[in-house]
């Protein structure tokens, strides 16, 4: 019998499409390893990521790839991650150079995959493009439609007076 | 001879169609065959016309094809780019529109950021108003000071033009029953020109029982000669009045005399004593002691601790609504605002005096209040020794109510200075939880703070709690910025549990200010310079502050003053 290292699992994206990865690359996905450990029998049942198309997921797996040595995330990581917003490793700055799409489909991704880290890099991802944006910037980089009436948006500008630069 | 050329040849050929031109073929013949032929061309040349303009047409059609196809192309790409679009917009909303997505991209956003991010959509404002984390990360984190569904009564019950600033409630216990009282402040319509305290009782279901906005206007007029704070009873609530007045008011009929309110009993001179104390603010143990002394010395022996079993609440003045008893149940006049009477009893304020233990020794002695006064005016006739004259200071200062009452009126830091005078000061004030609470070291419903000037919009005219909510941990920091009086100050305060050497303080506690106008960078600065308090290699998360800020109270009519 193969060893846990060198162990395979199907999984199978929203588009049907099979791809086969090391267990220990899928596992860095909490919800993926869960699934293993329910199964009980990896490699022979194909795991189903329907929320995911192949495209994502071979992304996703290429972040997990890279990191699937790293070491389990603690739950003091979480508290202290919005300390370090710049904070984002080289290698990950340039896996997140993507298509905005792409980008916010591997958040959705991680966020239904249960992979933390990869979903703090994208959120960081995200909040550095907010970073120093006008409210209208921001609006046209994500295609947010403005929803406030010109009174709204009057009052909060003078509600926001005090916390903009002199 | 001219030889026939090749061109008329052909056409001979052409006409006679290859058949040999014999010596019979007459010029007829040839124009005949010559006509023939050309009807002949002239056919085929219509049928070649034909099919011309047939092509032509065909021609026309392909070209109006494909006109169509490139009209049809470029709808395509446009919807190609309009779906390209929104499935951009789709993905982004799909995560922005996430609200645990939304607050984990926010939440790494500075909170500065987050100020003008409000102003992006509806869902970034709600976001950010609303989730707790956020609220935190803009100091802004507000929290319920009354139970849910409770405020909804308060709404109903309060009408413009009254509007309502801020209230705090306060428990108690009485020999009988608890008491619970809230006290609202109103910020009167413009015309009345005061702020306006009403002090009542909460019933089980916490519905304050008011007639109607009339009788609380009515009651209001009656009072706006007064100034500043005014504390009444609630004209339709069965109760009467905890107040008092300064001695010389009170009709003298013996040392004996009593005061009674529905709250307890309150014997005469309990004030006068330390009537000339002051505002809270200048409160001086010291100055308590030197007057105390001197009251003693100058004869003023009939002062007695308090003998009602709660607190009282002194007065500026009275009205016709809610008029206040004597003993009898007489009504008694309200304080004229001239008088030099009203001017000593506006220092009173400064204390109060809660007075338990007296009564507690009453009854511990197994005698009725009179037999101990009269104990008492016994003694204190014939205490003429020194020694004695203090007696009435230690008597505040050991009853440990007193002591806390005092302390309770005396600023954070004094308060901290106060522990390092003698052990006794500190066990009083580690062991007391008002005084934990007033240090903010444990989570208090009753502080009540407001500012309505540092920034209208945010903070303004809006109640302000700072409750950690939990007694804080060995070296926990937490920063807290709270509004407080005299409007237009902001109070930073950064409180931090640590070692202190000198007290064994585990609470220490400093108090910073920020001035009217204030700005968000002010705060920043602000902000560095508490954490310079904090002991190096300690964990310090000031997104962790925790300010609790009514947001729905009153924003708009301010917003409008500020126009």
């Amino acid at each position: 019998m193969a060893s846990e290292a060198e162990q395979t699992v199907k999984l199978v994206s929203s588009d049907n499409v099979e791809i086969v990865t090391e267990r220990k690359v899928a596992e860095r996905s909490m919800l993926i390893k869960n699934m293993i450990e329910d199964l009980g029998a990896p490699g022979e049942e194909p795991i189903p990521i329907m929320n995911v198309s192949e495209a994502v997921l071979r992304k996703v797996l290429e972040w997990c790839t890279h990191h699937k040595n790293d070491p389990a995330p603690s739950q003091d990581d979480d508290a202290d991650s919005r300390k370090k917003t710049t904070d984002i490793e080289d290698w990950d700055q340039k896996f997140m150079q993507v298509d905005q799409e792409m980008l916010f489909e591997i958040i959705l991704a991680a966020n239904y995959m249960d992979i933390k880290a990869l979903l703090d890099v994208g959120c960081k991802t995200v909040a550095n493009m907010i970073k120093g944006k006008s409210p209208e910037e921001i609006r046209k980089t994500f295609n947010i439609q403005n929803d406030f009436t010109p009174e709204e948006e009057d009052q909060i500008r003078r509600e926001n007076e005090w916390a903009e630069d002199r | 001879m001219r030889r026939p050329g090749r061109r008329s040849m052909n056409v001979e050929h052409e006409i006679f169609a290859g058949e040999p031109r014999d010596a019979t073929t007459t010029n007829d013949d040839i124009l005949t065959r010559l006509i023939k032929r050309m009807d002949q061309l002239e056919a085929n040349n219509s049928t070649l016309i034909t099919e011309n303009e047939a092509l032509r047409r065909k021609l026309d059609e392909v070209e109006l094809r494909l006109e169509n196809v490139s009209i049809e192309m470029e709808d395509m790409r446009q919807k190609v780019a309009v779906m390209r679009e929104s499935q951009l917009r789709n993905a982004s909303q799909r995560v922005l529109g996430i609200t645990e997505l939304l607050e984990r991209v926010l939440s790494f956003c500075p909170p500065k950021q987050l100020f003008s991010l409000r102003d992006v959509s509806h869902t970034f404002r709600s976001a950010i108003q609303d989730l707790p984390k956020l609220r935190s990360v803009t100091f802004t984190n507000p929290r319920d000071v009354i139970e849910p569904g409770q405020d909804a009564v308060l709404r109903r019950e309060l009408q413009p033009p009254l509007q309502l600033n801020s209230f705090f409630m306060e428990k108690w216990k009485t020999p009988k029953s608890d008491c619970s009282a809230i006290t609202l402040q109103f910020k009167a319509a413009p015309s009345m020109g005061a702020t306006y305290w009403i002090r009542g009782d909460l019933s089980a279901t916490f519905s304050i029982s008011i007639g109607s906005p009339q009788e609380l206007q009515v009651a209001l007029k009656g009072l706006q000669t007064a100034v500043g704070r005014t504390y009444l009873t609630l004209p339709a609530l069965p109760t009467s009045v905890r107040l008092t007045f300064p001695d010389r008011l009170r009709r003298r009929t013996g040392n004996e005399q009593m005061w009674t309110s529905q709250w307890g009993t309150m014997h005469r001179g309990d004030v006068s004593a330390i009537a000339e104390v002051g505002p809270a603010t200048a409160l001086d143990m010291m100055k308590v002691a030197e007057i105390l002394e001197r009251n003693h010395a100058a004869g003023e022996k009939d002062w007695v601790l308090g003998q009602h079993e709660t607190g009282w609440t002194p007065v500026y003045g009275g009205s016709s609504a809610c008029p206040m008893h004597n003993n009898a149940g007489a009504p008694v006049a309200p304080l004229d605002r001239d008088s030099k009477d009203f001017e000593q009893s506006r220092h009173t304020i400064a204390v109060k005096l809660h007075s338990r233990p007296a009564q507690q020794q009453i009854l511990h002695n197994g005698r009725d209040y009179h037999s101990q006064e009269t104990r008492s005016t016994k003694s204190q006739r014939t205490t003429s020794h020194p020694l004695f004259r203090l007696r009435g200071f230690y008597s505040v200062l050991e009853t440990p109510e007193l002591l806390e009452m005092i302390i309770l009126e005396m600023e954070p830091s004094d308060v901290f200075r106060l522990c390092r005078t003698s052990r006794f000061f500190l066990d009083t004030i580690r062991t007391s939880t008002a005084i934990s609470k007033h240090l903010w070291l444990k989570a208090d419903k009753t502080i009540n703070a407001s500012s309505p000037e540092l920034n209208p919009a945010v903070f303004a005219n809006r109640n302000l709690k700072m409750n950690p909510s939990t007694p804080l941990p060995a070296n926990d920091v937490r920063g807290n910025m709270l509004l407080v009086q005299p409007p237009g100050q902001l109070h930073f305060v950064l409180t931090f549990a640590r070692e202190d050497v000198d007290s064994s303080l585990d609470g220490y506690i400093t108090t910073m200010y920020m001035e009217k106008g204030a700005r968000y960078t002010d705060l920043e600065d602000l902000v560095g310079e508490c954490l310079e308090w904090v002991p190096k290699g300690y964990k310090v998360d000031c997104a962790e502050s925790i300010v609790e800020i009514d947001m729905e109270w009153g924003g708009q009519e301010e917003g409008k003053e500020d126009e």
